[in-house]
């Protein structure tokens, strides 16, 4: 039998990928191991303890924090996701047309665009839109994550659209259905797992924004992330690792959610 | 359907078509792919607008009606079912959007079901069903809303021979049960002859020859339909004389035959003759209609063809039904004459 090739058979292979996920993941685990030090060391192991989780819990900045980021990420994500929504519509339920090509890239742009170029643009503007307004709450933060979770929300959206034949619309509109019918029974229920999957990559991204935030916040609108970076720059106590870890579960838990979401295409070519 | 055209930039995609469909028929749009059929089913069913003409139902113009406004049903190539629907709300689907009250949709899915042999399937999810249950769900579903005319577009193709041979029986008991007017698309000769009222034989967007299969295969107006349904032999020769429909040809090949006129009489005095292999017999030599020298023979089990090169240089195949008694078949290389049946032959408009 004549072998295939396989690059599992190269010399070192397993060495190698073992020593990646070594670098990958030693300091998460570290981090996570630390967060249970009974000691005020993120470097001295001294016995197990959950007292940090438990400082963390009862500081109020931190709950804060907690609390503006999840608003923040929650109507960022939405409102992300209706824009990724509409724009994945449009670019793959019509006929060919022109410029298509080019909305496609105008609306991925934002992924290759300096994400400093982008905090820098959203502070000039709206500090004058501050000035013209006289608003200053956490609208202009939900606008700037809503702003650049669009691409991340569109992909998987995109993605969704592109596995499903067009003629099934055809079919419910063969069917009597009007143009909003056939959107309703047939394209939101096949797309649903699409606008989750969506929602939830916005959700994540929007949550551990740091650089955007930094830029764009008025003073006491820290979110978790702006405001651990603010505490690193004191005092370092296993009191962040423990704010990590939980963090790094959340994390986990929406992207186990996503993989198990954007799976469900295969099932349904029917 | 009324002088009706398309085009795709500077494509023509269908060029000046006038069909008349009539109510309750099996009527079959046969072409090779691209010749515009399924454009005009299409435009039937509202997914494309004529670039011209109009599509007439029951003299009113329902030309510029969107799809869902069109009491017209299709079945699909890929039969597009949805595939987050079980087999019972696929089929139920048209009647809910023509808000139909529950108890209604469930007797006429009852009936559906069973009319396509589906019977206690109704909860399964349409994703695990066979190719030929699916082809069935799709033909129940654009069935159950009572559609005036249902469209297919070549519903067939995708399912395995066996299979293909017992929905074409399915679908004339299917059109002849429920009376409705079918418009059938298909690049298989054979389906539309088999399964048709009348074919519409099409090719490069226009319409050659509508008739009944009969008239389609006996009769064919031109050649490019002779040529594609069934196999044909052409032969040339030269107008001799005519009276009523009939007309004595004489043959490049030797003889003269009488055969019948296309409409509108003899175009020209160089004509060609088409004749199929089933309706000319092998014959002595100098006893038949002309004499060749005998090809290839080739046996196909139910029948033999033998390829006879004609003086003129043409090849001319008689095929004759093999038979348990089997008479003695000629050799290859052995002079033959073929003998033409009375009405064998029939007269090309071009």
């Amino acid at each position: 039998m004549a072998k295939s090739f396989s690059i599992k058979r190269l010399p070192g292979f397993s060495t190698i990928a073992m020593m990646t996920f070594f670098v990958l993941y030693l300091p998460i685990a570290t981090l996570v191991a630390y967060a249970f030090n009974s000691g005020v060391s993120v470097a001295m192991w001294e016995g197990f303890s959950l007292r940090w989780f438990e400082a963390a819990w009862n500081n109020d900045l931190v709950i804060e924090a907690s609390v503006r980021s999840l608003k923040i990420a929650s109507v960022a994500a939405v409102l992300a996701t209706i824009c990724a929504t509409l724009a994945a519509l449009a670019t793959t339920r019509t006929a060919a047309y022109r410029g298509m090509t080019f909305k496609y890239a105008f609306i991925n742009l934002p992924l290759l665009v300096p994400e400093i170029v982008t905090a820098v643009a959203l502070l000039i503007f709206f500090s004058r839109v501050k000035v013209w307004t006289g608003y200053s709450g956490l609208g202009y933060l939900m606008m700037s994550h809503a702003a650049f979770c669009v691409p991340f929300a569109y992909l998987p959206i995109r993605a969704r659209l592109e596995s499903m034949d067009l003629s099934l619309e055809r079919a419910a509109a063969d069917l009597y259905a009007t143009p909003f019918k056939a959107f309703r029974y047939v394209t939101l229920p096949l797309l649903w797992p699409g606008i989750l999957a969506g929602l939830m990559l916005a959700f994540v991204i929007s949550l551990d924004d740091v650089v955007i935030t930094e830029f764009v916040k008025s003073g006491g609108q820290d979110t978790l992330p702006t405001y651990m970076l603010g505490q690193l720059r004191r005092v370092v106590t296993p009191e962040m690792n423990a704010i990590s870890t939980v963090f790094l579960l959340i994390s986990l838990a929406i992207v186990t959610v996503f993989f198990f979401l954007s799976r469900t295409p295969e099932k349904d070519n029917g | 359907m009324r002088a009706i055209s398309k085009s795709f930039g500077t494509f023509l995609a269908v060029d000046n078509v006038t069909l008349d469909i009539r109510p309750n028929e099996f009527f079959t749009l046969l072409g090779p792919s691209g010749c515009g059929k399924t454009t005009l089913l299409r435009m039937i069913a509202g997914f494309e607008l004529p670039t011209e003409g109009q599509v007439l139902l029951d003299d009113r113009d329902i030309s510029s009606l969107l799809p869902n406004q069109r009491p017209v049903n299709t079945v699909f190539q890929n039969y597009a079912l949805f595939p987050h629907l079980t087999v019972a709300e696929n089929i139920g689907f048209g009647l809910k959007m023509l808000g139909k009250p529950k108890a209604d949709i469930a007797a006429v899915v009852a009936r559906m079901l069973k009319l396509v042999h589906l019977d206690g399937r109704g909860d399964n999810p349409v994703t695990q069903l066979s190719g030929g249950q699916q082809q069935r769900v799709a033909l129940a579903r654009a069935l159950a809303p009572q559609p005036k005319v249902l469209l297919l577009d070549e519903p067939l193709s995708a399912l395995d021979l066996k299979l293909r041979k017992s929905m074409q029986i399915e679908l004339k008991r299917l059109q002849a049960e429920t009376g409705i007017t079918f418009v059938f698309v298909t690049h298989d000769q054979e389906e539309a002859l088999t399964m048709s009222d009348r074919i519409a034989v099409m090719s490069q967007g226009q319409v050659r020859q509508v008739g009944s299969a009969r008239e389609i295969y006996d009769r064919p107006a031109d050649r490019f339909v002779a040529d594609f349904i069934g196999e044909t032999n052409f032969l040339e020769g030269t107008l001799a004389g005519s009276e009523g429909s009939m007309a004595s040809v004489r043959l490049k090949a030797g003889g003269i035959i009488r055969a019948g006129l296309p409409e509108g009489g003899a175009p020209k005095a160089d004509l060609t003759v088409v004749v199929r292999p089933e309706h000319a017999e092998l014959a002595a030599a100098g006893s038949g209609t002309f004499d060749g020298t005998l090809g290839e023979v080739i046996y196909f089990g139910t029948d033999t063809h033998f390829h006879v090169r004609l003086d003129d240089g043409g090849t001319f195949i008689v095929r004759r039904q093999n038979t348990r008694s089997g008479a003695a078949a000629p050799e290859t290389g052995a002079r033959v004459g073929v003998r033409l049946g009375e009405g064998a032959a029939q007269i090309l408009k071009d």
